[in-house]
């Protein structure tokens, strides 16, 4: 869900001022292929919140991703790093009909906490990305992959991770949460859509991981977890580029999608890993936009993360002392620890070589 | 089959096997043929896949877009042009991308020259490569601060399209990893294979497993005749990239080249055992090695499932180049009659006009003038983009078939000047040059290379000998021919002219008289042909008048009719041709 600047959408015509439960609606905050959300007041609290309201006439998809987001934010509820649900409910809006007559029409909706805006509005210009400190931008990751931990830890796989689904909550503390969970899987739950679904995934192709985009998507477990991890590397890349990192890779996704699908027909599984020498070019591209000081360690997570092969995504660290970590995401964290201390350090020499200079001259 | 019909033969053979050659790779691009394996379930895709791929291009575009004018950024746009070539419009994605590069053009005042967004640049670069503006990509690139991926973006794409200097100036431009990879390219696709080699010898040595650079390596240690030193680079590719197909069929086609048959049967085995799809393309370099094996059956159960495989993989390419050699193992093995097979060849044609390979099985597959009407077409609609070397071979058969000496001796050297290693080229331009045109000084450069460069090749060895005993050197075509003579009756033959060029008559005609019965025994019913020839060369050699023209005669092989339909074949048009230039009687006896 963007919060970009909106073309007229009639619902969000018809909503704007109307009240839904005890919650005032007072203005469009963003649209997704299921509705919208708007920034609301609790009448009684005065609390702001975000509702998320299913327009009538949605999709069957659009319809099962709503309910689906509904019950996973409730089992989610304690985790900090996902965005908080408050409560969620029915009512109806009224609707002028052509001939003035006000038709009540029923409407849907979840009340999430409020944030301060999704994270791809501190990118997407690449003037305001620059400004966006190096460790700020680490610590905004940084959340996010706790926010995926979080879930992988309550058996829940997001599979839709991008920088649009990250809700800045405290530009002060750089803290996301992660937000749209439409397309999140529970992961003990049995497979629910037809297996084309699964090859190809759902959604936007520039994030898609190279999987899907070879219609080669799993629908177990490790896949959904691969697929997360695949996300999390693409956050990073989107935050020192701007770009997903598929877009980035694999060029003219319609090509890639038509061998894809002449490789099924024909009965035949492309191997992912012919891709490496490509991912690796572009990550260095990647890399080559970061500070020197953590081109190194960025280049050994995104190459962890981002292997065009899902299977190796789940081997997880390749440093020794990271072995015996059960939790596949804890070295990810460490090591972004690390990037950051190394940021500090040089941070703090250069102010340190400044005041010598300052003092010298 | 005469004394000096061994051209016929060679480019006859079923063990021959046209196919497309390994070219350089595009280092960091992605991969056109990565390995394949089997699908655990196979999958029909139906509706339901279809639609849900069109959804998520429609909504990878609205997204784009609505990002892209809710903040208009080289970001934005570069992503916006991404989604729309995703749709199909080139035009569009090729407007956005240049948007995307004029406002990072923009943004470079107000960062002191600095570019913040490489890689939005980069993407509408290659998005702009992608949709052939490569002019536009250029001028943009010319006044952005590039970095050093961008700048090997540039130098790649650029080399694609073989803009050589431009891309040199753009790898040269980089001081760091991927310079070396992506200069070697360059040089490789310059012919400049000596300063490739060090430029991809040091990409290998910063990153072993770089399987593009293995792979140039290896093209440009081939080309430059180093085979072995070519086999060991392929084999590293194969084994770097072990899911890189392309790398896989390059080692087996060098292995194929050095006749390493039972290596590639081993290493096809090797592949299908790690769990790779019986594709069309491994199939054939399986079946070139049963071919070249003259285990024909095998071969051609082979190529039957390689044509199935790539029908099912709705490879055109491959299935046209299959099929054509099909028909051509069948012709030369008798299965089928030639008439037949260049009509199934013509047909084979017209479904696949834009396939060279077709129709270089429709010119080795014909040995009747008539046949020249239907592969002339044919050649006319292919001419413009077959390779120089293909477009000389056909040229060079026409005219053979023709009858036209004059032409085919300079098609002929036109194609052994495009492919000096080709022994079928070799063969031809010394039948032609040699026997032909009478040009004996440059068919004796040709043979004086063959005894150095192919000195096991019994077919370019019996031509040496013919061409050394009609230039006075019958010594040394004895010399070389006599490793040959067993079981092999041209060779025979032509030792005959040997000795008949040093004036033992005697010797001389009782070895083609063995070779004319070692003929009829192998089946070979052309001992019109033999006779004809053994008159050309009595005359050429000046026999009836340095000896008794009488004894000569009694020795000589007993003149045989020729066949019905003689003017129908090069063989005899060659002769009649040369018998026309010496004014010798028509048909040429003793």
């Amino acid at each position: 869900m963007s919060a970009a600047a909106l073309p007229i959408d009639p619902w969000i015509a018809l909503l704007t001022g109307s009240a839904l439960g005890p919650y005032q609606l007072v203005r469009p905050l963003g649209r997704g292929n299921f509705g919208v959300v708007f920034d609301a007041t609790n009448a009684t609290s005065g609390a702001r919140v975000a509702i998320k309201i299913l327009v009538p006439g949605a999709s069957t998809d659009a319809v099962l991703d709503f309910d689906n987001e509904g019950v996973l934010l409730q089992h989610l509820d304690s985790c900090e790093g996902v965005i908080g649900y408050i409560t969620g409910g029915s009512d109806t809006v009224p609707l002028l009909a052509g001939s003035g007559l006000s038709v009540p029409v029923a409407v849907r909706y979840h009340v999430l906490s409020i944030a301060l805006g999704s994270l791809d509005e501190l990118i997407l210009d690449p003037v305001e990305r620059a400004k966006l400190p190096w460790e700020e931008r680490l610590r905004l990751w940084r959340s996010a992959v706790i926010g995926a931990r979080q879930m992988h830890a309550r058996a829940v796989a997001h599979r839709d991770l991008k920088c649009s689904n990250c809700l800045v909550l405290d530009v002060k503390k750089s803290r996301v949460k992660l937000a749209d969970l439409g397309r999140a899987k529970h992961l003990t739950e049995a497979q629910t859509r037809p297996i084309e679904h699964y090859l190809h995934g759902r959604g936007d192709l520039r994030f898609a991981p190279p999987e899907c985009l070879l219609l080669q998507a799993g629908a177990e477990v490790d896949h959904f977890l691969a697929a997360d991890y695949y996300g999390l590397g693409s956050l990073l890349v989107e935050l020192a580029t701007g770009q997903p990192l598929t877009s980035l890779t694999l060029g003219d996704f319609n090509t890639v999608i038509a061998q894809s699908r002449a490789d099924l027909q024909a009965g035949v599984h492309r191997d992912l890993a012919g891709l490496e020498l490509r991912y690796r070019s572009v990550l260095k591209s990647v890399v080559e936009t970061m500070p020197k000081a953590i081109r190194k360690d960025a280049m050994v997570l995104l190459t962890s993360l981002c292997h065009p092969v899902p299977e190796k995504r789940l081997i997880g660290s390749p440093f020794s002392r990271d072995r015996l970590s059960k939790d596949r995401l804890e070295w990810v964290l460490r090591r972004i620890d690390i990037m950051i201390r190394r940021l500090e350090v040089d941070a703090l020499q250069e102010r340190r070589q400044a005041r010598r200079q300052k003092a010298a001259a | 089959m005469g004394t000096w019909g061994t051209l016929e033969k060679k480019i006859e053979s079923a063990a021959l096997f046209v196919s497309e050659a390994s070219s350089p790779v595009t280092p960091g691009a992605p991969p056109v043929e990565t390995g394949v394996g089997r699908r655990e379930v196979g999958l029909e895709p139906d509706g339901a896949l279809d639609e849900l791929i069109a959804s998520n291009v429609a909504a990878t575009l609205e997204t784009a877009q609505a990002l892209a004018q809710a903040v208009p950024s080289s970001t934005t746009f570069a992503a916006w042009a991404v989604a729309l070539e995703g749709t199909g419009n080139t035009v569009g994605a090729g407007d956005r991308a240049s948007e995307a590069l004029g406002r990072c053009v923009d943004q470079l005042a107000e960062f002191d020259g600095e570019l913040i967004d490489p890689l939005s640049a980069q993407l509408a670069l290659e998005v702009l490569f992608r949709v052939d503006r490569a002019d536009d990509a250029v001028a943009y690139a010319s006044q952005l601060p590039l970095g050093p991926q961008q700048s090997l973006v540039m130098a790649a794409n650029l080399a694609v399209l073989g803009r050589l200097d431009e891309a040199r100036t753009f790898a040269e431009s980089v001081d760091g990893p991927g310079r070396h990879s992506i200069l070697g390219y360059v040089l490789v696709l310059a012919h400049d294979y000596h300063g490739a080699i060090s430029h991809l010898r040091a990409a290998l040595r910063g990153a072993p497993d770089d399987a593009d650079s293995a792979m140039n390596l290896s093209i440009a240690l081939w080309r430059l005749g180093s085979h072995r030193k070519a086999l060991s680079a392929a084999l590293q590719a194969t084994r770097a990239g072990s899911a890189r197909m392309d790398a896989v069929l390059h080692y087996l086609e060098l292995l194929l080249e050095e006749k390493e048959f039972l290596r590639v049967d081993r290493e096809v085995g090797r592949q299908f055992d790690m769990g790779a799809a019986p594709t069309s393309r491994l199939l054939v370099m399986q079946a070139r090695a049963k071919l070249a094996l003259d285990d024909q059956d095998d071969a051609t159960r082979l190529l039957e499932r390689a044509a199935t495989a790539a029908r099912e993989a709705q490879d055109d390419d491959a299935l046209a180049e299959i099929r054509s050699n099909l028909v051509r193992i069948r012709a030369v093995r008798g299965k089928i009659g030639r008439d037949d097979a260049l009509r199934q060849l013509a047909a084979l044609h017209a479904n696949h006009k834009t396939s060279d390979v077709v129709v270089v099985n429709m010119a080795q597959v014909a040995n009747r003038k008539h046949h020249v009407m239907a592969l002339r077409r044919a050649f006319d609609e292919i001419a413009e983009h077959a390779s120089p070397g293909r477009r000389a071979f056909i040229e060079y058969q026409i005219a053979n078939l023709l009858g036209d000496n004059e032409a085919a001796g300079a098609k002929a050297a036109e194609w052994v000047e495009l492919e000096p290693n080709n022994t079928y080229a070799i063969s031809a331009a010394m039948v032609s040059i040699g026997t032909g045109l009478e040009r004996w000084d440059d068919a004796t450069r040709l043979a004086e290379r063959v005894l150095v460069d192919f000195p096991d090749d019994s077919v370019l060895i019996n031509n040496v000998g013919y061409i050394f005993a009609m230039t006075g050197r019958g010594d040394e075509a004895i010399r070389v021919l006599e490793r040959f003579v067993e079981g092999y009756f041209v060779a025979q033959a032509t030792l005959g002219l040997a000795y008949l060029s040093k004036g033992e008559i005697e010797t001389g005609m009782s070895l083609y008289r063995q070779a004319a019965i070692a003929a009829e025994r192998a089946g070979d019913d052309d001992d019109s042909l033999m006779t004809a020839y053994q008159a050309l060369v009595v005359r050429r050699l000046g026999l009836l008048t340095t000896h008794d023209p009488m004894k000569v005669r009694a020795l000589a092989l007993p003149a045989v009719p020729m066949p019905d339909d003689w003017a129908d074949r090069s063989e005899y048009l060659r002769l009649q041709a040369l018998a026309k230039k010496h004014k010798y009687l028509w048909p040429l006896t003793l």
